[in-house]
This record gives C-alpha cells, sequence and structure tokens, in this order.
C-alpha cells in the first residue's frame, strides 16, 4: 500500500491484459467480453436482461436451430423401463420421435388393439405358463452397421428385464419384430459385428437353462447355472434374426455385461465386461452376505475374450453342440477344448468396455479405480498365441497375464464408466463420483507414446453421469463436435414437478481444445445409452411406398382394400371390414354386427399426402389405430356386448375432422334367444 | 431330612444352616427386633428356615471344607449371649463369602440376558443370542443381518467400553466380596460389597439404555423401514420386530448375581474375619506358584528351530491357545495359521514368500501375530496375493509386525473385532495403477486400526465394516488414503493421510467422526483431502486439509433429512479449492473453520448457492483469510459479514490460463473488471454474517507435521550438544 501508484497501474494493465485474454475464445466478439458498453449492442442488452454469462450466450448461439431448419444429428435415446427409444435433434436437443417398442402406444396404435403389433409382442414374451409382456427395460440402441459405419438401416434395441432383441426398420422408424432368445431372460446389451454379420447379445443373470423345467436350487449356482452369449445371426436385407443359423455359447456363472465387437486388428474378436466373478448369489435373509456385498469380496472380474469367428465354425459342426430350448449351444468344456475364450483380468465391477475407432485398444473402466484401463489387441493376440497365462478360472477358461494385455492406464478420476472418441484421437470417459467427463488421448497411433494416455481436460456435468455419447463414436468413423452426457440425476437443473425428476441430458461442445457445456434437457423415461448419427445417414420414407402397404411385412398388405372395393362381409359369426380412409371419412361409417360376432377391421389409408396420418378409435373395446398414409391396419374384437359404439378419427387431420366418425352397432343377441 | 442334617451339623460346630440362618438375619436387621426374628438367631430354629430357603447346597457343601473356625467362632457358637446381641457367627461369614464368589463365577460363565427370536424365514429355528459379561453368544450373525434391514447396528458393535471393563468389573467385584470379610469397619465392609450389590442393577440399566439407543439410532435408509415404523423392545417379555417374535427374559448369570448381591449386603453385616499373616503370605505364595504353573500347562510355547524345522511344521504340532516362537532369520515360507495360536517373531525374524501367492493365512479365530515381518508376497491381482491375509476368523490380532513387498498388505475378509496394531505396510515398487491395498478390511465389524504406517500402497479400503476405530495411523504415497464405503459408524482420530493421489473417500456411510485428522499434499488431477458423498452424521472436527488439489469436497451429505454434517474447527489451507460443494450438500454447518489462503476458498459446483448450508454457529462464523472484516467492539467477531461472489474463480474455471494469475493482483484486477463491465453479473455464492477476526487454531491444527518433527530433531540436537558439553567439562574437570 506504500507504492499506492505503481499497484493501480499495474492491477491497471493486467486488468487489460486479463481482458484480452477472456475475449480470445469468444467466437462472437460483439457477444463475448465486447468493447461496448450497456446500452449499445441490443443483443449485449438482451443478455444484460437475461442475466446471461458470454459463455451462456455462446452456448444459446451454438444450440440455436432456426425455425424450419434441421439438426445435425439425430440422438437415439433408449427410454429404458418406459420401453421405447426417443429421438433428440442434436444440437437442439428437441425430442423428434419416440419409437415405442415394449410397451403399447396409443398415439402410434402400437399393440393398442392393432392385430399385427399384438402379435410381435406375444411372440417377443416368455411365452406358454407367462403372461404376455407390455413393458420392457430398453438399453442401449445400436445400429446395424456396414463396413463398420452405421449405414442407417436397422436399430435394435434390448431387453434388460426379458432377454430379447427388438429389430426396428429406419424406413418407417417402427418396430419389425422382436424375437426372445432361448435360455436368456434378461439382455442388458446387444452389438452389432463389424458388417452385421451376428447381433450379439451377452446375458446378465446366469441361469440354470440346461436343466429340467429350467430350474436347479440356487445352492447349486456354481455347477448348474450357466451364463451365455448369444450369436444372433442377422439377414441384414429383411432386418429379421435366422434363429437356425443362431448359436449360443455357454459361459461361466458370472454376469455377463456390457460388450463390443472387434473391427481392425480386433476384428473377429468380442469382448465382454463380467462382474461377479465371486459367483456371489445373496441369501441377505438366509444369513449370507447380500449380494453387493459379496459380489464385491474379489479384487478383479474378467474381461472375456471370445473369438467369434472361430466359434462360427464351431457352431456349424453339429458335434460340437447341443440343442436347448431350439438354438445350437456350444457347451463350456467345448469352449475350453477348442481354445474360443480366454479372460483378461479387468478392475471389479466393470462398466464400460469400449473400443477406439480403428480397433486397436480395448478400454475398460472399473467403476471403483480411478484409472481407466487400455488394453492392446495386439498384446492379448500375442498372451493368447504365448499362452502367456496367470492361471485358469475355476471352469478351466486360461487367464491371460494381466500385465501383458496392458497398454496404459489413465488416471482420470472417481467412477470412470463408459468411454467414447472423437476421431482426432481422443477418448471422454464419464465419471459417475465426481460427475464430470474427462478427455484424455488415445495411444499410438492416434498420438505419439510420449504424448499418449494423457488427461487433457475435464468439464463437470450436473449429475452423476451414466453414460455419454458421441456421434458415431461406436464405429470406425467417429464425427466428434459434440458430446451429449447422459445424467442419472438432475437435483436442481430443473423446477421441481413432484418428487420424480427427470435425468439431465447435457450437450457438450467438443469441437474446440476447451469442452464447453452448451444445455440441459430433461429426458423422459430412463436414458441409459444413446447413439447419435449425422441427420443424412437417414434417408427414411415420408409415405409408403404403395398405397395398402403393410408395415409389419414390409409389403404390400394381404387385407389392403381399394377405394371403391370396401366391403363388410359375414362368414359364420366372423364379421370382417375391409375399409377406407380418407379425408373426412370412414368407408364404411356404419358397421352392424350381432352380439357375440368376432369383427375383424382392416383399415386403409387411402391418402398419400405427407402427415395425412389417420386414426381408428373404437368406444368401449380398447383400439385405437394409427393409420398412416399408404398403410393398412388391422384390429380384431369380439362385439361381446350388445350397444351402440362410435368410432372416430383420433388424429387431427382436416377442417371436417370433427366430422370423420362412424358406428358400430351391436345388436343384442337376446333377440334370437326370444324366437 | 434337611432339618437332622442341620441339626447334626450344629453339632458338629460347623453350622451351615446356622450361618445362612445368621445371613438371613444380618439381611433383615429390622426384623430382627421383633421376637420371631430374634427366634432365627436360635441356631436350631433356624433349621427349617435354611432348609426351605432353597439356597444352593454348593454353599452347605462348601462350608465345611472352609478352614476350621477360628476361636471366635467357637465362642460365640457356644455362648447363646453373643446370638442374642446379634453378633454372628465367623462360619456364616465364611459361608456366606464362598456362596457369594461361587455365585459370581457363576455368573461370569453364564448368560444374564437371552433373547430368543423366532421368524417363518427360519422354520422351526429359534434364533438365540446370550448376552453375558464376557461375551455375545448364539446366531448373533443371523440376527445383525436381520437387525440391518431395520437398521438396527451390529451386535457386536454395541457396549464397546462395558463389555472391555467386564472382567475387570468382575474381579473386581469378586475381590471386594472377598476383602469385605476381612474389613473391620462396616463403611468399609459396605464399600467392599458395593460392587456386588449394584453390578445386577447396573447391567439392567446399561442394557436397556443400549437397547433404547440401538432403536432410537436406527439407520434411516434401511430397507424395511418402510414397513417396520417402530420397535418397542422390551428387557423381559416379548415383543414383535415385523415378522419376528422376540421374547426376552434373564439368564442364570443374572439370578446368580443377584444372589451374589444379596449376600453382599449380608455380609456387610457379618463378623469380620481375621487371617494370620503367615496364612496370607502362604496363600498368596500358594496363588502365585499355581498361576506359574497352570499357565504354561494353558499355553505352551513350540519354537520353529527347536524341534520344528518349518513354521508350519510348528503350527501343526500346536494346539490352540499355544506361542509358535519364530526365531531370528529368513523362512522361506508360506503359512496357513488354521488354529488360533500366537504367532510371535523374535527380533529380525522374517517370513519371506519370494514372490509368490499370499505369505501368510489366517484362518482361526483369535490368532496373534506379534513381532514378525513378512514380506515378498506374488504381484497377481486374481489371486490376491497379499502379506497377511485374514479369511472369515474373528478376534485376529496383528501387532508390532512389518509387511513389506507385497501386492496386497493385510487383508481382512470376514475378519470381524481384527486388531491392526503398531504395524508397517510398505507396497511393492510399482505404479499405482498395478499396486494392492495397504489395508482392506471387507466385511469386518468392529475392527481397530491404530499406529499403523501405510506406504507406497494402493489404498486403505473399508468395506462394509461397521464400528471400526481408526487411531494414529499414516498413510502415505498411495492412491486412496482412505477408500470407505458402506460403513456405520466409525472413528478416525488423529490419522495423517499425506502425499496420496486421490486422498480420503468416505461414501454411502453414516456416522463417522473425523477428529484431528491431517488430510495434505493430495495432488492428483482429481485429488481431494476428503470426499464425502452421500453421507449422513458426519462431524468433521479440528482436522488440517492443506494444499490438496481440493480440501474438502462435499455432495449428498447430509444425505438423510434428519441426517447432520458438522464441519467444525478445521484448518483449510493452500489448496487449489479449500471447499467444493456439490448442490446436493445442503445443512451442513461450517463453524469457527480457517480458510487460509485457498486460490479458491468455496467452489460451488453446479446451479447452487452455498446459502442453503449454516456458516455460524451461536455467533461464531469462519475465519477467511480474504475478508475485509471490521470488529468495532473487540469480540473477535466482524461485525462486516463476509460475502464470497468472486468472479474469478468462475472465470479460472473457465480460463485456466488464469491460473497464472494466480496470487496476483490480476485476480483482483479481473474482479474489478467484472464491476466496471456488469455483464460478467457474478453470482454471490454464500454469505458467512459473523466471520471471525483470528483464525480459531487448536494445538492439532496449527501444528505442522513437518515442523514438529524439526522441532523435534532441534530439542534432542540441543539435549546431545548439553550432554556433549557436560562430558567434557567432566573430562576437563577430572583432568
Amino acid at each position: 500500500m506504500t507504492t499506492k501508484g505503481r499497484t493501480s497501474a499495474i492491477v491497471l494493465a493486467l486488468a487489460a491484459a486479463a481482458l484480452a485474454l477472456l475475449s480470445r475464445p469468444a467466437t462472437n466478439p460483439a457477444i463475448g467480453t465486447s468493447d461496448a458498453a450497456p446500452g449499445g449492442n441490443p443483443l449485449d442488452e438482451i443478455i444484460q436482461q437475461r442475466g446471461l454469462t458470454p459463455d451462456e450466450a455462446e452456448a444459446a448461439l451454438k444450440t440455436f436451430v432456426p425455425p424450419g431448419k434441421y439438426d445435425d444429428f439425430i440422438m437415439f435415446t433408449s427410454g429404458g423401463h418406459r420401453g421405447t427409444i426417443m429421438l433428440y435433434g442434436i444440437p437442439s436437443m428437441r425430442l423428434l420421435k419416440e419409437i415405442p417398442v415394449w410397451a403399447p402406444d396409443a398415439w402410434q396404435g402400437w399393440d393398442q388393439g392393432d392385430i399385427a403389433s399384438g402379435e410381435i409382442v406375444k411372440k417377443g414374451s416368455f411365452g406358454a405358463g407367462l403372461p404376455t409382456q407390455t413393458w420392457g427395460d430398453l438399453h442401449h440402441p445400436q445400429m446395424s452397421l456396414t463396413n463398420g459405419k452405421y449405414d442407417g438401416e436397422w436399430v435394435i434395441g434390448t431387453d434388460k428385464s426379458a432377454g430379447r432383441v427388438a429389430i426396428i426398420s429406419l424406413k418407417d422408424f417402427k418396430t419389425k419384430s422382436i424375437y426372445k432368445i432361448p435360455n436368456i431372460d434378461s439382455d442388458h446389451h446387444g452389438v452389432f459385428t463389424d458388417s452385421s454379420e451376428y447381433i450379439i447379445v451377452s446375458t446378465f443373470f446366469p441361469e440354470p437353462f440346461n436343466e429340467p423345467n429350467g430350474y436347479a436350487p440356487i445352492e447349486d449356482y456354481k455347477t448348474k447355472y450357466k451364463g451365455n452369449v448369444s450369436f444372433l445371426k442377422f439377414d441384414h436385407e429383411k432386418g429379421r434374426i435366422v434363429p437356425a443359423d443362431s448359436f449360443q455359447i455357454e459361459l461361466p456363472p458370472y454376469f455377463q455385461d456390457l460388450s463390443i465387437a472387434g473391427r481392425g486388428p480386433s476384428d473377429g474378436y468380442f469382448f465382454i465386461n463380467s462382474m461377479n466373478v465371486e459367483m456371489a448369489t445373496g441369501g441377505d435373509l438366509e444369513g449370507k452376505p447380500s449380494m453387493e456385498i459379496a459380489a464385491s469380496q474379489r479384487e478383479m472380474d474378467y474381461l472375456h475374450v471370445i473369438d467369434w469367428k472361430k466359434a462360427a465354425e464351431v457352431a456349424k459342426d453339429a458335434t460340437k453342440t447341443k440343442m436347448i430350448n431350439g438354438i445350437k449351444v456350444i457347451s463350456l468344456p467345448t469352449v475350453v477344448a477348442e481354445k474360443l475364450m480366454y479372460f483378461v483380468p479387468e478392475s471389479k465391477s466393470p462398466h464400460g468396455v469400449d473400443l477406439v475407432p480403428g480397433g486397436e485398444y480395448v478400454i475398460v473402466s472399473g467403476k471403483l479405480d480411478p484409472h481407466v484401463t487400455a488394453y492392446s489387441v495386439e498384446k492379448i493376440k500375442q498372451a493368447i498365441a504365448a499362452e502367456n497365462f496367470e492361471g485358469k478360472d475355476d471352469f478351466g477358461v486360461p487367464v491371460l497375464k494381466y500385465d501383458a494385455c496392458v497398454a496404459g492406464y489413465i488416471e482420470t478420476g472417481l467412477g470412470p464408466l463408459h468411454s467414447v472418441f472423437d476421431g482426432n484421437g481422443n477418448g471422454y470417459t464419464s465419471h459417475f463420483l465426481d460427475s464430470t467427463v474427462v478427455k484424455w488421448t488415445i495411444g499410438p497411433p492416434y498420438n505419439p507414446p510420449e504424448k499418449a494416455w494423457k488427461v487433457v481436460d475435464k468439464v463437470s456435468v450436473h449429475y452423476n453421469i451414466g453414460h455419454l455419447q458421441a456421434p458415431a463414436s461406436n464405429t470406425r468413423k467417429p464425427s466428434g463436435k459434440y458430446i451429449v452426457a447422459l445424467n442419472k440425476w438432475s437435483v436442481d437443473r430443473f423446477p421441481p414437478l413432484g418428487p420424480l425428476h427427470p435425468q439431465n441430458l447435457q450437450l457438450i461442445d467438443i469441437s474446440g481444445p476447451k469442452m464447453k457445456l452448451l444445455s440441459d434437457t430433461p429426458s423422459i423415461g430412463e436414458p441409459h445409452n444413446s447413439m447419435i448419427v449425422p441427420v443424412e445417414l437417414l434417408q427414411p420414407w415420408t409415405t409408403y411406398p404403395e398405397t395398402g402397404w403393410d408395415a409389419i411385412a414390409m409389403r404390400h398388405s394381404d387385407h389392403a382394400t381399394e377405394q371403391g372395393k370396401e366391403a363388410v362381409t359375414r362368414n359364420g359369426n366372423t364379421v370382417t371390414v375391409n375399409g377406407t380412409l380418407v379425408r373426412s371419412h370412414f368407408t364404411p361409417d356404419i358397421v352392424r354386427v350381432k352380439e357375440g360376432d368376432h369383427v375383424v377391421f382392416n383399415w386403409t389409408n387411402v391418402e398419400s399426402a405427407r402427415d395425412a396420418t389417420h386414426g381408428f378409435g373404437l368406444h368401449g373395446y380398447n383400439v385405437n389405430l394409427s393409420v398412416d398414409p399408404g398403410a393398412t391396419e388391422s384390429a380384431e374384437i369380439v362385439a361381446s356386448k350388445a350397444g351402440v359404439y362410435p368410432f372416430y378419427c383420433t388424429e387431427f387431420c382436416s377442417a371436417l375432422h370433427m366430422e370423420f366418425t362412424g358406428w358400430m352397432l351391436v345388436e343384442p343377441k337376446k333377440q334370437e334367444a326370444k324366437k | 431330612m434337611t432339618d437332622d442334617r442341620a441339626r447334626s451339623a450344629g453339632d458338629d460346630e460347623a453350622p451351615a444352616s446356622q450361618a445362612i440362618g445368621c445371613a438371613a438375619a444380618v439381611m433383615t436387621p429390622i426384623r430382627a427386633a421383633d421376637p420371631a426374628a430374634r427366634a432365627l438367631d436360635d441356631p436350631r430354629a433356624t433349621a427349617a428356615t435354611s432348609g426351605s430357603s432353597g439356597v444352593p447346597t454348593a454353599g452347605s457343601d462348601a462350608a465345611p471344607t472352609r478352614p476350621v473356625p477360628s476361636q471366635l467362632e467357637r465362642t460365640s457358637a457356644r455362648n447363646p449371649a453373643a446370638s442374642e446381641r446379634r453378633a454372628p457367627d465367623p462360619v456364616a461369614t465364611v459361608t456366606i463369602v464362598a456362596v457369594a464368589v461361587i455365585a459370581l463365577v457363576l455368573s461370569w460363565l453364564l448368560p444374564w440376558w437371552v433373547m430368543k427370536a423366532r421368524a417363518p424365514q427360519y422354520g422351526q429355528r429359534t434364533l438365540v443370542v446370550e448376552i453375558g459379561p464376557r461375551t455375545v453368544e448364539g446366531d448373533i450373525r443371523e440376527i445383525d443381518l436381520l437387525g440391518h434391514y431395520v437398521g438396527i447396528q451390529p451386535m457386536g458393535t454395541i457396549a464397546h467400553i462395558e463389555r472391555t471393563i467386564a472382567p475387570f468389573g468382575v474381579c473386581a467385584t469378586i475381590l471386594g466380596v472377598l476383602a469385605c470379610g476381612f474389613c473391620r469397619r462396616r463403611w468399609l465392609r459396605v464399600l467392599a460389597v458395593l460392587p456386588a450389590i449394584v453390578m445386577p442393577v447396573l447391567v439392567l440399566v446399561d442394557l436397556k439404555l443400549w437397547m433404547v439407543k440401538t432403536v432410537h439410532d436406527r439407520n434411516q435408509d434401511s430397507s424395511l423401514n418402510l414397513t417396520v415404523k417402530s420397535i418397542d423392545p422390551k428387557l423381559f417379555g416379548e415383543y414383535e420386530v415385523g415378522q419376528f417374535k422376540v421374547a426376552t427374559e434373564l439368564g442364570g448369570g443374572f439370578y446368580a448375581g443377584a444372589l451374589a448381591s444379596l449376600l453382599g449386603l449380608g455380609l456387610a453385616f457379618a463378623v469380620p474375619l481375621s487371617i494370620g499373616r503367615r496364612r496370607v503370605v502362604a496363600i498368596v505364595l500358594g496363588a502365585g506358584v499355581a498361576a506359574t504353573i497352570a499357565a504354561p500347562a494353558h499355553a505352551a510355547e513350540l519354537a520353529v528351530g527347536n524341534g520344528y524345522d518349518t513354521i508350519a511344521a510348528a503350527v501343526t504340532a500346536a494346539r490352540d491357545g499355544d506361542v509358535v516362537l519364530i526365531p531370528e532369520g529368513i523362512h522361506h515360507e508360506h503359512v496357513t495359521l488354521d488354529r488360533s495360536v500366537r504367532l510371535v517373531g523374535r527380533p529380525g525374524a522374517v517370513i519371506d514368500g519370494d514372490g509368490e501367492g499370499t505369505v501368510l493365512r489366517i484362518t482361526a479365530p483369535g490368532v496373534e501375530v506379534r513381532g514378525l515381518t513378512v514380506r515378498g508376497s506374488g504381484s497377481t491381482y486374481t489371486s490376491e496375493d497379499t502379506g497377511i491375509r485374514i479369511d472369515h476368523a474373528a478376534d485376529v490380532r496383528v501387532v508390532d509386525t512389518r509387511i513389506e513387498d507385497t501386492l496386497f498388505g493385510i487383508f481382512v475378509a470376514q475378519g470381524d473385532r481384527c486388531v491392526i496394531e503398531r504395524s508397517t505396510v510398505i507396497g511393492k515398487d510399482l505404479p499405482h495403477v498395478r499396486r494392492g491395498d495397504g489395508i482392506r478390511l471387507w466385511y469386518s465389524s468392529g475392527c481397530r486400526l491404530t499406529g499403523n504406517l501405510v506406504e507406497r500402497s494402493r489404498d486403505v479400503v473399508i468395506w462394509y465394516s461397521s464400528g471400526t476405530l481408526v487411531e494414529d495411523n499414516v498413510v502415505r504415497t498411495s492412491r486412496y488414503g482412505l477408500h470407505y464405503m458402506y460403513s456405520d459408524r466409525n472413528v478416525f482420530h488423529r490419522n495423517r493421510f499425506e502425499d496420496n493421489q486421490v486422498g480420503a473417500a468416505i461414501m454411502y456411510s453414516r456416522g463417522i467422526e473425523l477428529t484431528e485428522n491431517a488430510f495434505s499434499f493430495s495432488r492428483g488431477p482429481a485429488a481431494y483431502g476428503v470426499l464425502l458423498k452421500d453421507a449422513d452424521d458426519v462431524f468433521i472436527t479440528g482436522n488440517r486439509f492443506i494444499e490438496n488439489t481440493t480440501g474438502l469436497f462435499i455432495d449428498g451429505a447430509p444425505q438423510s433429512k434428519d441426517g447432520r454434517v458438522d464441519v467444525h474447527g478445521n484448518l483449510i489451507a493452500r489448496n487449489d479449492v479449500g471447499l467444493a460443494l456439490q448442490p446436493l450438500s445442503r445443512r451442513i454447518r461450517f463453524w469457527e473453520n480457517a480458510f487460509v489462503g485457498n486460490r479458491g476458498q468455496v467452489q460451488i459446483v453446479g446451479t447452487g448457492s452455498a446459502d442453503e448450508n449454516v456458516w455460524a454457529v451461536g455467533g461464531r462464523g469462519n475465519y477467511w483469510s480474504d475478508a475485509t472484516l471490521y470488529d468495532r467492539d473487540g469480540d473477535g467477531v466482524s461485525e462486516l459479514p463476509y460475502r464470497l461472489e468472486s468472479t474469478y474463480e468462475v472465470l479460472a474455471d473457465r480460463y485456466p490460463a488464469l491460473a497464472f494469475f494466480d496470487a496476483t493482483p490480476a485476480a483482483e484486477a479481473i474482479d474489478l473488471a467484472a464491476r466496471l463491465f456488469p455483464i460478467f453479473a457474478p453470482r454471490p455464492k454464500l454469505t458467512d454474517p459473523y466471520p471471525l477476526v483470528q483464525a480459531p487454531l487448536t494445538a492439532w491444527t496449527r501444528s505442522d507435521g513437518a515442523a514438529t518433527g524439526r522441532a523435534g530433531f532441534a530439542v534432542a540436537g540441543v539435549a546431545l550438544l548439553s550432554l556433549g558439553a557436560l562430558c567434557v567439562a567432566g573430562g576437563v574437570v577430572r583432568v
């Protein structure tokens, strides 16, 4: 304080320097620090009025999509136990669509009286003895690949609650089939191989599927319960699973969790994370440690390395497989004898197993270890060739020497879970405990060795991030630009509207050297994981290619009706209504049936204008069809109760939409009885 | 028949029944005034009473074996006048003492209180827990597991102090009863038997208090708390907890104790005894000799090298309770202790695993390892190669042991009540990521870690282990100084966590006391002095957080509505960020802490403001080294509140290049710039209404370890110099 003048001079000089520094990162100097005094630039006035910081103003500009313009990317996000897939636009983060998969959706007429979707759901359920399952826990949407790149054709969803795979066509964004995988009752994760030869699905809960009635007491867990990985042959053309060419591999009763199929140097290999190699079974009320205690006892779990191409060859040999519940199964002893699988120790309770774009490194994060571990595929191959084993597990599967497989570690933070990649040689890992996304450098050839496996940036997210996703991250050619953090808790980010809070999808700009948080978006359902693709990749139909289209079979419908050929026909007590929909009437708009009749409605929307979807909402019988332009949809009811039941178009379609109505008259049966 | 026996006993001048009668008389001194009671004093009249009094015959049997009654006894027996003066017979005193002592010994051996529980899932089985002064026995695991569903803490962690002092208490009581007989003054006698008299009542009261406390302190997060809203435990009788029917009753030990208590009361009014000095000497000597003979007979000593070629051979030959002595030298062995032995190393005794597997494995309860060096485990994670592994064995002690060059140091898996004391663990010379844990407690409750040093390891892990005491340990150059999850009611006192990569992470737990620890120099990219996440009832008092990336990070604590987190009297200095608060950290009370020279004093993560926390208690806030203070009334509390609203931190977060300007006038300049250009509206972070004028440092928070060390050296140096000077002076004088 003694040399006051000099101090203030220094202060002022440094202030100027600091300001210069501040203005640099801002893209638009007019918005950034700006030399304008309040009241100058109108943009600054808005910014001031709204109390925005320069970063917030910048973020607003970066995420704004002007009216009539499209987003650059589409994100497919799992809806969790809402049983759907959500589609968001990036960077606006607008919710664009929700595809119903496991659960009924009245708007889109999914499993809401519609015959075709009803059958899909029924066929995809557990089967005889158990009810049709009309909910599911959708995890991890994945897109079909051609030569290691997203091809924009098909998307699959897996169901942790049931062990089934749904296939969605990206021609009309509708679920085409649900395949209930035999022998498993849960699948957390499924992936396509590099060119979609197979969909590989690891189960989560081991089960005694090889035992009579699928039952064995839990005390026989180690001997009779088995893990399982399914290789489902995929008919890329038709978008269907071919059960006859599919097979399964029996695994030790660990929890086989997330997985990834190799590409490039790792082509032909399949990697699965596992948990609970302790083979704990719980039993806390029976005097045993509870599940989470017992399953966290040991230091390491096992990364499963499966030579799936070799396994596919073995599966073709009938002497080496066994048919169990309609699918070929390679038993665990055969797996060991044929050298199809090796283990690599991995940090306990891992979440993510991710492959760098070129396929050279497998990235694993054990959530209790503040490091991310990078395994070199080359080293793993060498260790396999040299039989460099640390030992064997209880089932004889060789365990490769840990140190012989590791390429590097990155000390990233607490609770690392999943990693994604940007195409510029960087990885990004989510951290549940720290609530951060950490950016780090991949090893050679992406970066020179001295710059490899180093943390370069970190950004806070809000809060408790689970998965994160970057455009085309899980392919040979990631697009970079953005990351979406899928945060489990939103806490204080949105106005509280009751005690169930949404999760928080946060958009992060990764185009510069520093990551920047751009926006918060509340989720619907539980977005476990997502997949982001450039919007140009999607080339869907805007209306169906032909009038009278069967959306499920993807061809002309057997029940299509041309305009002018509408009819109501009776065969015994079955009444079939072949009708059309057009703005603004049903033909026929009066349907006369008798109490107890079996009634089938086949409605064809004969329009070909975009957006001209019509609905068929039938009172009293729990039916709502959504009939898109060109489509034929069917519903089936038993007219169990006499009365007059109006029906109407549920989708507002025209000026005369309110008149778009009809009647179903169910004549009482007892009049006949009286006669 | 009892009548006859009493009579004949009376004729033999050693009237046991008479003695008991006397005891009855002295127990009711007031009633003794009326004629009926007086009649009791007549030995012959008492016979019937004694016969039906239900006193154990052990007492009557014991009496004749005692030394022959003294002169005084004989006189009083013969002299009816003495009887009338209600001066009881010394034989009576001896008998009462004997019976009381036997009762006390029985009470030591028998359960005092028994709880029986039945539930559908256990079928016909009744779970029984017996609580006595020695142990808590029975189906404790089952009861604990059931208790955990309704948030009741494990039984092993209850009444720790009481169980520690119980043996001394019972010994004191017995000694008191013995001594009472020889005390001449009544008040001395009363004093001597007082423990015996009050013990049963004390035990019951203590038990009841613990029951109330346990039920009151139930963990609110337990899974069945929704269905089991309240528990009303009873000392005796039946009650229900969920679908459990619990019946409690007093055990034999209590009745024995109560008997001793009544007899003790009588003893206070009994006639004093005297023993010749020679006899006292003889008894003491005899007892001493007996003890020395008995002790080694109980615990044999097996020396390795002396009849046993290997440690394993000695262990195989040993029986429970034996001592296996390991001589100086390097023993290349892998040892499994499968019986309750004490493994004692002579100075220089080393067990070396030669870099293979686990070196010392303990699978029996009650093992003690002392004075050994254990080294050279393997380095394979999948087999968890360890120096000392305690596997499903309770009450194991590892004392004064050094563990070197091991992947894991000490791994305790389901080893309740283990004690690790004054031991050193130094891990393998491997990079952090390839190390194992220095000490790892997994699912082991009621353990004590005191005075240990852990270096160059990965973590000290405490998982699923409640009721742990961690005191006076030093954890250095490791990864997590402490990795602590799902463990309740633990105490950390005077530990030092230094130079670790992450620091201490405490998560998903309830009831943690952190007092007078030092968390310093945690400098990794995600490093914390302490990271506290999703925890309740955490009391952080008088600790030092110095030179960490982040001093104290709090997220989601307290997490329950009734949970508390108090941060009081800590020194938080020279960290990059002193305190980081996530928005779910609310209702925390911060007072009398000193925030000194942190680059960012407090960082608010996310959208939150810290104002949902309490920044002053009782009119005293915290000391902030960057505060502008004004204390007109000189009460040490500034009249100007402290407001943290520095823009600089927000910017530094965004533009790390600014960190360059740290602690320079530039930081102030940027704040100034913000005020000049209000486009950066600074957001207020917190307000401390009563900032302190001076840093409230305690002796502990003030002292810096290194400085103490230096001071110590200085003192030692001065002392040595003085000594040298004295010697020289002495030499000079002698010369």
